[in-house]
C-alpha cells in the first residue's frame, strides 16, 4: 500500500439509493395497509352507529335524551349547508374557535419553546418557574375560566388567554426536557472547538429538542382546542362552545350531537397536521420523544 | 523480544513532582519534536456518592510530533478523562497540559476529535457534518467546502455527501467523523473508541484506513482503545494505564515498519501484545487480593 490516501471499494455504489421500482413497491404496500385501517375505522364507526340505533329501539328513547342517527346526520348536513357569510351562522361560529385556537396556540408554543431554551440554559430560570409550573400543573385549569373573564371579558382575549395557558406548559417542559437532554457527546464535540455557549445552543441543543417541542406541539394543539370550546361554553359571544350552550338550553340534542361530531372531526385533523408537520420538519427523528400524546384533561 | 519492546515500567514510584510545572520545568534535553507534554496529570472528582474519585494520578506523557500513541486500559481506567483534557474539555486538579510547535514556540491546542460513537448531526447532510468545525471555528466558507469534498474523497465517501447520517453504515458514518475531525487541519488528532461499536471486520479496515489517512496527513494521533490488537497495529507507541486511579504503568514501542498490513503481524508484534495481555491481566487481578 502507497502512503497516499485511501481509497475506499466498498464504498463505490450508494448502498442506501432506493430503486424507483422498489420505491413503488413500497408505495403500493403503504397504500394497501392504509386502505385496510381506513376500512377497519368504517367499520367500527358502521357498528357504532348499528349500537346506537338498537339502544333507541330497545330503550324507547326520546329524541331530546337520544336523536337517531339519521337525524343528527341530517342535522349535521344542515349545519355544514349553512352559507359562510350568514353572519353568527355555523361557518362563523367555527371560525371564531379555530381563531382562538390557533392565535392562543401560536402563542402559547412560541413563548414555551423561549423559556424552556431559557430554562434549559439558565439555572435562575429554571428555578424561577419551577414553583409555578408545579403550581399550575396541579391546577384545574377550567378553574381559572372566571379569573380571565373578569380580565378579559368574554370575547376573542379571554378565549386565546385560556388556550395560551393551556398550550404554554406542555411545551414549556418538553422542550426544556430536550434542550437538558441533548447528546453530551455532541456538545462535547462542538466544546472542543471552542464553542461557546450559543454555539452549542445552536449546533447541538436547538436541534436535539426538536422532536421534544413538536411533541409539545402535538399536546398543544388538543388543547389549545379544547380550551378554546371551553372558554366559549363558560362566557363568550361567539365560537362552536357557545353553540352547544344555546343548543342544550334549547333541548336541541340532535344538533348538540351533531356539533359534537365536527368538533371531534375538527380536533382530529387539527392534530393531524400537527403531526404531518412534525413527521416533515423532524424528519431525522427515529423513534418518538418527550411525553408522548397523551389526550387528557 | 526486541530490545525496543521491554517494557519501561513506569508510574507507581514517581516522584513528587511539582504539582503545575509549566514548560518551564522540563529539563530541554529530551523535548526535542515533542508536540505534546502532559505533565504530572492528576484528576479528582467528587463522585455521586460524596467521596472522592480519583480518576488519574499523576500521569506524564510526550508525545511526538508525528506520532501515533495508543492508550491501553480496562474500562474505567480514566484513558477517555486523559482524551478529554487534552481536548480542554476537562480542566485537570493538578498538573499541565502543553502543546509545542515544530519550532518549540506553543502551538495551538485546537484538536481533531473523533469520539467514540460517529457522534454527527443526525439534522445535517454528511457535507454539513464535516463542514461543523469550519461553522463553529468561521472558517471562510470556499475553502472549507472544497477541503471538506477532499476529505470525503480520501474516506472514499464521494458521492454520499447529500445524504443523511442514518443512511450510512456505521463504518461510514466513522469515516465521515475522521473527515471532520481533519476539516479544520488541527496538528493532533484525538481518538476515543472509534472504532468499538464497529463490527470486526469493518474495524480492521477502518485501521487500515486510518493508518494510511494518518501517514499521509502527518498528524499527530492520540487513539485511545481497549483492544490490544487495535493498538499494536495502529501505534508507534502504547502506553498502559492501570485500574483507577489510572496511571501509565508501562510503555511499549511498536517496531513494525509502515505500512503494516492487518494480514500480517511480525512475530515481534504478536508477542508484544501478548507481553501486554501480561500486564493488564497482571493489574486485573491486583483487585482481587
Amino acid at each position: 500500500m502507497s502512503s497516499t490516501a485511501t481509497p475506499v471499494q466498498q464504498a463505490a455504489s450508494p448502498e442506501a439509493a432506493v430503486r424507483p421500482t422498489q420505491r413503488n413497491r413500497v408505495l403500493l404496500r403503504r397504500t394497501r395497509k392504509l386502505l385496510v385501517s381506513l376500512a377497519y375505522v368504517i367499520g367500527a364507526l358502521a357498528l357504532g352507529v348499528i349500537v346506537w340505533e338498537v339502544i333507541i329501539l330497545a330503550t324507547n328513547a326520546q329524541p331530546y335524551i337520544l336523536p337517531t342517527p339519521l337525524s343528527v346526520w341530517q342535522t349535521l348536513l344542515d349545519l355544514l349547508k349553512t352559507s359562510p357569510a350568514a353572519s353568527g351562522g355555523f361557518w362563523q361560529q367555527l371560525w371564531a374557535t379555530l381563531e382562538g385556537t390557533l392565535l392562543g396556540f401560536v402563542v402559547g408554543c412560541a413563548a414555551g419553546v423561549v423559556l424552556g431554551i431559557l430554562a434549559g440554559e439558565f439555572r435562575v430560570v429554571r428555578q424561577i418557574i419551577y414553583p409555578y409550573l408545579v403550581a399550575v400543573q396541579s391546577l384545574p385549569k377550567v378553574a381559572l375560566v372566571p379569573v380571565l373573564a373578569t380580565w378579559f371579558g368574554f370575547g376573542l382575549n379571554a378565549k386565546v388567554a385560556l388556550v395560551v395557558l393551556l398550550v404554554f406548559f406542555p411545551v414549556l417542559v418538553n422542550t426544556f426536557q430536550g434542550v437538558a437532554t441533548a447528546d453530551p457527546e455532541k456538545i462535547d464535540l462542538v466544546r472542543s472547538l471552542r464553542g461557546d455557549r450559543w454555539q452549542q445552543l445552536w449546533r447541538v441543543r436547538f436541534f436535539s429538542a426538536m422532536p421534544y417541542m413538536f411533541t409539545g406541539f402535538e399536546l398543544g394543539i388538543v388543547y389549545a382546542f379544547l380550551g378554546a370550546v371551553l372558554a366559549e361554553m363558560t362566557g363568550a359571544q361567539s365560537g362552536t362552545g357557545v353553540m352547544i350552550e344555546q343548543f342544550q338550553t334549547n333541548a336541541d340534542t340532535q344538533a348538540t350531537f351533531a356539533m359534537l361530531i365536527v368538533l371531534a372531526v375538527v380536533g382530529l385533523l387539527l392534530n393531524t397536521i400537527v403531526r404531518m408537520v412534525h413527521k416533515r420538519v423532524v424528519f431525522w427523528e427515529q423513534a418518538s420523544a418527550g411525553m408522548g400524546l397523551a389526550v387528557t384533561n | 523480544m526486541s530490545p525496543q519492546s521491554s517494557p519501561t515500567e513506569v508510574g507507581a514510584a514517581h516522584p513528587a513532582a511539582g504539582a503545575t510545572g509549566g514548560p518551564g520545568g522540563i529539563p530541554a534535553g529530551n523535548d526535542a519534536g515533542d508536540h505534546v507534554r502532559i505533565n504530572s496529570v492528576s484528576l479528582l472528582y467528587r463522585g455521586r456518592d460524596g467521596g472522592q474519585v480519583h480518576a488519574l494520578d499523576n500521569v506524564d506523557v510526550r508525545i511526538k510530533n508525528r506520532e501515533f500513541v495508543a492508550v491501553l486500559g480496562p474500562s474505567g481506567c480514566g484513558k477517555s478523562t486523559l482524551l478529554k483534557i487534552l481536548a480542554g474539555l476537562i480542566a485537570p486538579t493538578q498538573g499541565t497540559v502543553s502543546f509545542v510547535g515544530e519550532d518549540g514556540k506553543p502551538a495551538s491546542d485546537l484538536v481533531g476529535l473523533v469520539p467514540q460513537a460517529a457522534t454527527l448531526m443526525p439534522w445535517l447532510r454528511i457535507i454539513d457534518n464535516v463542514l461543523l468545525p469550519a461553522k463553529i471555528l468561521k472558517l471562510p466558507r470556499q475553502p472549507a467546502r472544497d477541503k471538506a469534498m477532499e476529505l470525503l474523497d480520501m474516506m472514499g465517501l464521494t458521492g454520499f455527501e447529500r445524504r443523511y447520517p442514518r443512511e450510512l453504515s456505521g463504518g461510514m458514518q466513522q469515516r465521515v467523523a475522521i473527515a471532520r475531525a481533519l476539516l479544520h487541519d488541527p496538528k493532533i488528532l484525538l481518538m476515543d473508541e472509534p472504532f468499538a461499536a464497529l463490527d470486526a471486520l469493518t474495524r480492521e479496515r477502518l485501521s487500515v484506513e486510518l493508518q494510511s489517512v494518518w501517514l499521509s496527513t502527518g498528524k499527530t494521533a492520540f487513539f485511545v482503545t481497549h483492544s490490544i490488537s487495535e493498538a499494536v497495529f495502529l501505534a508507534d507507541r502504547i502506553l498502559v494505564m492501570s485500574r483507577r486511579p489510572g496511571r501509565i504503568i508501562a510503555e511499549f514501542t511498536v517496531p513494525d515498519a509502515r505500512p503494516r498490513g492487518i494480514d500480517h503481524v511480525s512475530k515481534e508484534s504478536e508477542e508484544l501484545a501478548s507481553v501486554i495481555r501480561n500486564v493488564l491481566e497482571r493489574d486485573a487481578s491486583e483487585e482481587w487480593k
